[in-house]
């Protein structure tokens, strides 16, 4: 006897126009895939985490899944309009090729996003970086280890000469490089001084120095290094040396203009004391270096060259407040400054500072030889005349308005009267302030 | 008083509360002169003497 079972089973009936059997009823049954139209197959996917993408109108496959840690993208270049990408590498084609570019959101840009050079007021931590100011002059000549100051903010040591150089990278902006060489002396370099004040940003952080260079003469390597002072500003002082990395090694330092850079942290003690940075041409009797760009930056990417300020001018005007040299460029008769008839034998002279300077200047740069300079003036209602002077030091020294008391020969001043002291005759006569920090 | 260096001269003048100040103005030897007061001088000199001297690169 036949058994019914409980169990719902559907019927089946022949659809003669689609030529195939259609259940009718309930219970299970089964479909091949052309019985549903627009229907996915599940073996479209085939691993964990794949996706089903459409590769056009209707039209849809399967986008694997990617490495670890990778991130999917747009990319138009795909089948599917995306791609898996390791985080760093270009999103934007022919993008970071370009070292020391950043991303940028674009709308003319397919993905949005596009690539450029990093140019910004205040990530130099080096004043004068492209060699643009040379207050104290364009080439200096010394017999000394001890150097001296050359293009502003860039003291020099081991050197025979210094001198401002046309030669510079093609197509970088630049307009001159320093020159630095040396024989007799072992360490021809290039000392960047950055005071505590300053450094206390940077201190305990990853940096990026950076800085063109090119190898006019010798084979000596091509080293960099930090030191920091064991007092506080104390440049001229002892120092600590801590170490850096050769640049360029010796033989292999290159005739042609390269940009080097290394990435270091600077030292905690910078905060309180200051920083020091020098690229040195290593253990050599007779070497000849250009150099120009030099950049500190907070980060591990050399990025585009920044002049510290911004700008050309801004520059000049932040160097103005370590030092600055009033020149006779304005001819004879140029005015250095104004005041009052001290005694008979010498005046007060005010001078104001083209920026307030970054502490009471300590010296004052002048000529050695007085010849041309006078004092002009008289008593009242008395027609002005010239008296020759003799001597110029310090009366108060101000970050602001420095007051100097300068003498003349044979006497004859007024006492409160009113004088100039000016360029009667030479105009090669200067007048410098340095608030420097050595 | 210790002497000066044959480059370093001393002046002083009467400043403008009476007093009087000591300046020393250096001779740098290519045409220039330094002018500072020489309380300022006699400081730079003292921190130069405890200066490092510079012996190359240091183990990399």
């Amino acid at each position: 006897m036949t058994t019914f079972s409980n169990t719902n089973n559907p019927a089946y009936i022949w659809d003669a126009f689609n030529q195939q059997w259609v259940p009718i009823g309930t219970g299970p049954h089964t479909h091949g895939t052309g019985d549903v139209p627009g229907v996915i197959p599940n073996t479209t996917v085939t691993a964990a985490g794949d996706m089903i993408v459409a590769t056009g109108a209707g039209v849809v496959t399967r986008q694997g899944i990617g490495s670890n840690n990778t991130i999917l993208h747009v990319d138009n270049t795909q089948p599917t309009g995306m791609a898996w990408v390791t985080p760093g590498t270009a999103l934007v084609t022919g993008g970071s090729t370009n070292d020391g570019t950043i991303p940028v959101a674009s709308s003319t840009a397919t993905t949005g996003i596009a690539w450029q050079t990093y140019m910004a007021a205040g990530k130099n931590f080096i004043l004068n970086g492209a060699c643009d100011w040379w207050q104290r002059g364009t080439s200096f000549s010394s017999g000394s280890p001890t150097g001296g100051w050359t293009a502003d903010r860039i003291w020099v040591q081991d050197y025979t000469s210094v001198s401002r150089s046309t030669d510079v990278p093609s197509g970088q902006g630049f307009a001159y490089s320093i020159n630095i060489a040396n024989t007799g002396f072992n360490y021809p370099r290039a000392d960047i001084y950055i005071p505590a004040e300053e450094a206390v940003f940077i201190a305990g952080k990853t940096v990026t120095f950076s800085v063109w260079a090119k190898n006019i003469s010798g084979n000596a390597s091509l080293y960099f290094e930090q030191q920091v002072p064991t007092s506080v500003n104390g440049f001229n002082g002892s120092v600590t040396n801590l170490g850096g990395t050769t640049l360029a090694a010796a033989g292999s330092f290159s005739g042609s203009w390269q940009r080097y850079s290394y990435t270091f942290v600077v030292s905690s003690t910078a905060a309180t004391n200051g920083l020091i940075l020098h690229p040195v041409r290593d253990a050599t009797t007779a070497s000849s270096t250009n150099y120009t760009g030099f950049q500190l930056e907070v980060g591990t990417q050399a990025t585009s060259f920044s002049r510290a300020g911004g700008a050309y001018g801004t520059d000049l005007l932040l160097c103005q407040r370590y030092y600055h040299r009033h020149t006779s460029s304005g001819g004879l008769y140029t005015n250095f400054g104004w005041g009052q008839g001290a005694g008979t034998g010498s005046a007060w002279i005010q001078v104001q500072h083209p920026v307030p300077m970054r502490a009471t200047p300590s010296s004052i740069d002048i000529p050695t030889s007085y010849s041309g300079i006078t004092l002009y003036g008289n008593s009242n209602n008395v027609a002005p005349t010239f008296y020759p002077v003799t001597s110029v030091v310090f009366d108060i020294a101000d970050a602001e308005i420095s007051s100097l008391n300068v003498g003349v020969s044979g006497g004859g001043i007024t006492p409160s009267a009113f004088y100039r002291m000016i360029n009667q005759s030479s105009t090669a006569w200067y007048l410098g302030f340095s608030a420097e920090v050595r | 008083m210790a002497s000066l260096p044959d480059n370093v001269k001393l002046l002083t003048t009467t400043g403008i509360d009476g007093s009087e100040v000591d300046h020393v103005i250096i001779d740098n030897g290519d045409g220039s002169s330094t002018v500072m007061f020489k309380s300022v001088w006699d400081a730079q000199q003292e921190l130069a003497q405890t200066a490092t001297p510079y012996e190359g690169k240091i183990a990399e």
